[in-house]
């Protein structure tokens, strides 16, 4: 009945809706990224082939 | 230059932005690995250690991106062999190989999968300058110029093979004489190459074009010019994997079969990338270990030539799938387009 009156519920705009998934994938991937550089930094560094095969 | 070029404009700015960026990573890559390279004795510095982390292990990680293709996966099926059995086979070969072979036959092991790696990185330097080629609507490359490519590439091979020392490779068998059959090798490529690609006709070589062709052909070029393992292998190291990666991102972020593109695609490559490269960089490091953690080892080494299998299959655009699947997520780069000039 409010409804008739007040009329339908307003339309949101296209596009301004936060994407949460987004968001979740960007702080996941900076926490992987930060995590790579704390193990590939802090390690026994690398040879000029990029792995520590060299022996 | 770019804008000289109708061919580069009608790709759009990814051509004009790929063209560049390729060479300026390259050339950037290499200039960082002789400006960063340690004095001897001393230890790797973390922004080189950073950058090989990133041109190495990531950019071999990134690969594992492609098995979460629905269109590459269902590629792979079809071709099992490749993409499937072969990975395998490497895998438990180069394990069993570590853990059973005396460790004297080690280095020479060693030089031959490096012989590879570096192969591998000339051949997508033929692969580069093939994509330039197309993307400047330039004649596709003749077979004199592949062969100019690849033949440096040999050259430069030849001269790391020759020079073990360069690759870090304790106890290594010297082969006397190959380091200046490299250097033979190299120079006579790379001066067949520049009279090759230079009888090109005006139309047919866009300065971009040239550019990137020169690139690709002089790439093993510091391996010749300095003596420090770093200076010399660290940045062509760095190059192939930031050319790969520069690839890869275009594809994660490219409109999919749908048209859709997702940002969060790029996420993923991202986080794929970096999560296999981290495994692949610490499996590396079990090459002095004893008992079955060696097996790592032999996991990582079975991994990256996995790596130059699958890539030479899903990057050759002679190839039907590869050709369909490139050109539909990368239009502004591999459409075939020509200029008005080649056109008439």
């Amino acid at each position: 009945m409010s409804d008739l009156v007040a009329g339908p519920a307003p339309v949101e705009p296209p596009g301004k809706r936060f994407n949460w998934l987004v968001l979740v994938y960007v702080l996941m991937t900076l926490a992987v990224i930060g995590g790579a550089i704390f193990f590939v930094v802090g390690g026994a560094g690398a040879d000029p082939t990029g792995g520590c095969g060299g022996g | 230059m770019a804008e000289a070029d109708p061919a580069i404009a009608a790709g759009g700015s990814i051509t004009r932005w790929w063209l560049v960026a390729t060479v300026a990573l390259t050339l950037s890559a290499i200039c960082a690995g002789v400006l960063l390279a340690p004095p001897e004795s001393s230890r790797v510095g973390p922004a080189l250690t950073s950058l090989l982390f990133l041109g190495a292990s990531v950019h071999v990680g990134s690969t594992a991106w492609f098995y979460g293709v629905p269109a590459v996966r269902c590629h792979m099926w079809r071709n099992p062999k490749r993409y499937l059995v072969v990975p395998a086979v490497l895998v438990v070969a180069t394990v069993a190989a570590v853990l059973l072979v005396p460790r004297s036959w080690v280095p020479v092991g060693l030089l031959a999968f490096f012989a590879w790696q570096f192969f591998h990185f000339q051949k997508q330097n033929l692969g580069v300058a093939a994509i330039a080629a197309r993307a400047t609507g330039s004649p596709s490359l003749v077979p004199s110029e592949r062969r100019a490519i690849v033949l440096a590439g040999c050259g430069g091979t030849a001269a790391l093979v020759g020079r073990p020392e360069l690759l870090r490779i304790a106890e290594a068998p010297e082969v006397p004489g190959l380091f200046a059959v490299g250097v033979a090798v190299f120079a006579a490529a790379a001066g067949y190459g520049v009279v090759a690609v230079l009888s090109r006709t005006p139309t047919g070589r866009s300065p971009a074009f040239l550019v990137v062709y020169l690139t690709s052909l002089l790439f093993f070029a510091p391996v010749f010019l300095f003596d420090s393992p770093y200076a010399a292998v660290a940045g062509i190291t760095i190059a192939h994997g930031l050319q790969y990666l520069l690839l890869m991102g275009l594809l994660a972020a490219a409109p999919n079969e749908t048209g859709a593109r997702s940002v969060v695609g790029v996420l993923v490559l991202v986080n794929v990338a970096v999560v296999v490269g981290l495994g692949l960089s610490q499996a590396s490091h079990f090459h002095e270990a004893h008992g079955w953690t060696r097996a790592f080892y032999g996991i990582y080494l079975g991994l990256v030539m996995s790596h130059f299998v699958i890539d030479a299959g899903l990057w050759r655009l002679r190839d039907e799938f590869p050709r369909a699947f490139l050109t539909q997520r990368l239009p502004g780069l591999l459409a075939r387009r020509s200029t008005p000039a080649l056109a008439e």
